[in-house]
């Protein structure tokens, strides 16, 4: 296999995802819905409905993404060990298959919304707090996902540090990242005070110098074919 | 086995602290599946247990009120859901690699339905924090009665049991796979496969009983827990206490490669 072009194809579609779903599961929400508005949010919806669509595409392509890297980086990290780099894959699959689950929410208030004769039996009232009700679902269900992405990073953290043909700053700030992805989860559940954003935020970093460092650099190949025994 | 021999020599301290991952003893991954089949487990019944009796069958009314007084049980219950579902995935993978020199197709495909299997009892854990937004007491709520929003939490909190029946068929079918392997393998007693079989079976039963026939299925369950508890209790126990037989381990794998090439 073309070591490096695997890692400038995983360097492409880790843009594209950090992109993607920065505008789609992040952006976007934060520009609709209004926390604790029902009436305030479902207004934003109708007057950026394609705006909300494009949300939702940007999931779509973030995901597509996901998928591919979670095969491309398993491919990367197996000389490593084998079964931890399908450990990382499985929790990177099982995090996406989540979170497309989770975007069913936030594509249901497009369903509530549409003033259908059998709505009829819900007051307008009523249909605007299971709109925002959906999009709670949305930002709840969604957490669970961060957890799974976060323990996959972790795992495929310590193999970059064990690999030799990743720089071992990168492993550790990924391994913050993931780290601050699964806390912040539990914070979430068991003392929601704590659950701060920047917790996610950690993530930034290690994710742009990873982005980067695989378009620029990729790995080093002479270790790459050392460890993998490819000639 | 046939990378080791290629293994080039130019940067040896590389290779030698990569090696040794690809050394590491068929015992130690037989023990680290083990262990997380035994969290998984624990893990599980904690959780039923933390939060399974603020549930009361057909009463909104009185569940509603249990999960707010006691929401930290509820929460906790939740937590600990998601350490079971992750030590599940580490299980599925290390059980992979343990069974690999058995049948390589079958083990992929064990793991895969255990991986099926823990994805959609995800979406059991997400309706249960449905349960959680919408006893919230939120004031945007507030279009909605009450009895209306603790109905909601009911269907939810009854729909999860359904996800769980449906993630039980999938479990069962990678159990029943598992089991096959144990009891082909030279290397683990075959009788705990024969156990672990039956128990996925049980799994299986269970779940097409809750969904055919309702007034009958849901009376299969304290039968069905303690058949599949002492199928995945006694190979969890053998894993972590004896491991695999190191050598047997050895002699199927290398035939598998053997035959393979």
């Amino acid at each position: 296999m073309n070591v490096q072009r695997y890692a400038r194809i995983a360097g492409i579609l880790f843009l594209v995802s950090l992109v993607a779903g920065g505008f789609g599961e992040a952006y976007v929400p934060s520009k609709l819905i209004v926390s604790g508005d029902a009436a305030a949010t479902v207004a934003n919806l109708r007057n950026f409905d394609f705006l909300y669509r494009l949300g939702f595409a940007g999931f779509l392509i973030e995901s597509l993404c996901d998928i591919a890297l979670a095969l491309i980086l398993y491919a990367l990290l197996k000389p490593v060990s084998k079964y931890l780099s399908l450990l990382a894959a499985f929790f990177g699959l099982m995090g996406t298959a989540l979170f497309a689950f989770a975007e069913l929410f936030y594509f249901s208030p497009l369903l509530i919304m549409r003033d259908s004769g059998y709505l009829q039996t819900f007051s307008p009232d009523q249909l605007n707090s299971l709109v925002l009700l959906s999009l709670k679902f949305y930002g709840f269900a969604g957490m669970i996902f961060t957890a799974y992405y976060g323990m996959g990073w972790i795992v495929r953290a310590y193999l970059m540090w064990n690999s030799g043909y990743f720089p071992k700053f990168l492993a550790v700030l990924m391994a913050i990242g993931g780290t601050g992805f699964v806390v912040r989860n539990f914070l979430m559940i068991l003392a929601p005070a704590y659950a701060s954003d920047v917790l996610l935020m950690l993530m930034f970093p290690g994710g742009l110098i990873m982005t980067v460092w695989l378009l620029w650099k990729g790995v080093d190949v002479a270790k790459w074919k050392a460890v993998s025994g490819e000639q | 086995m046939k990378e080791h021999e290629k293994q080039g020599g130019t940067t040896m301290s590389e290779s030698e602290m990569t090696a040794r991952f690809r050394k590491e003893s068929p015992v130690r991954q037989a023990r680290i599946a083990g262990a997380c089949w035994l969290l998984c487990i624990v893990a599980g019944v904690a959780g039923f247990i933390a939060a399974g009796p603020l549930i009361v069958a057909n009463d909104a009314a009185a569940t509603a009120a249990n999960i707010v007084a006691k929401g930290s049980l509820y929460r906790l219950g939740f937590a600990f859901d998601l350490i079971s579902g992750a030590s599940y995935l580490v299980t599925t993978v290390f059980m992979y690699y343990v069974l690999r020199p058995v049948g390589r197709s079958l083990s992929m495909l064990a793991a895969f339905f255990g991986l099926a299997g823990v994805a959609i009892g995800g979406v059991g854990w997400v309706l249960r924090l449905a349960s959680l937004v919408l006893l919230h007491g939120d004031q945007y709520l507030s279009a909605l009665t009450t009895s209306q929003l603790q109905a909601m939490s009911m269907i939810d909190l009854k729909l999860q049991l359904q996800v769980f029946s449906i993630a039980m068929v999938f479990f069962g079918v990678q159990c029943i796979s598992i089991g096959y392997l144990v009891a082909r393998s030279t290397f683990l007693p075959r009788v705990l496969g024969i156990l672990l079989g039956v128990g996925g079976t049980s799994y299986v039963i269970a779940s097409f009983a809750s969904f055919l026939i309702p007034s009958f299925g849901p009376h299969l369950i304290p039968f069905v827990f303690p058949v599949a508890l002492v199928g995945e209790g006694s190979l969890t126990f053998w894993l972590l206490v004896k491991g695999v037989n190191i050598q047997r381990w050895q002699e199927q794998a290398s035939a598998a490669e053997r035959s393979r090439t």
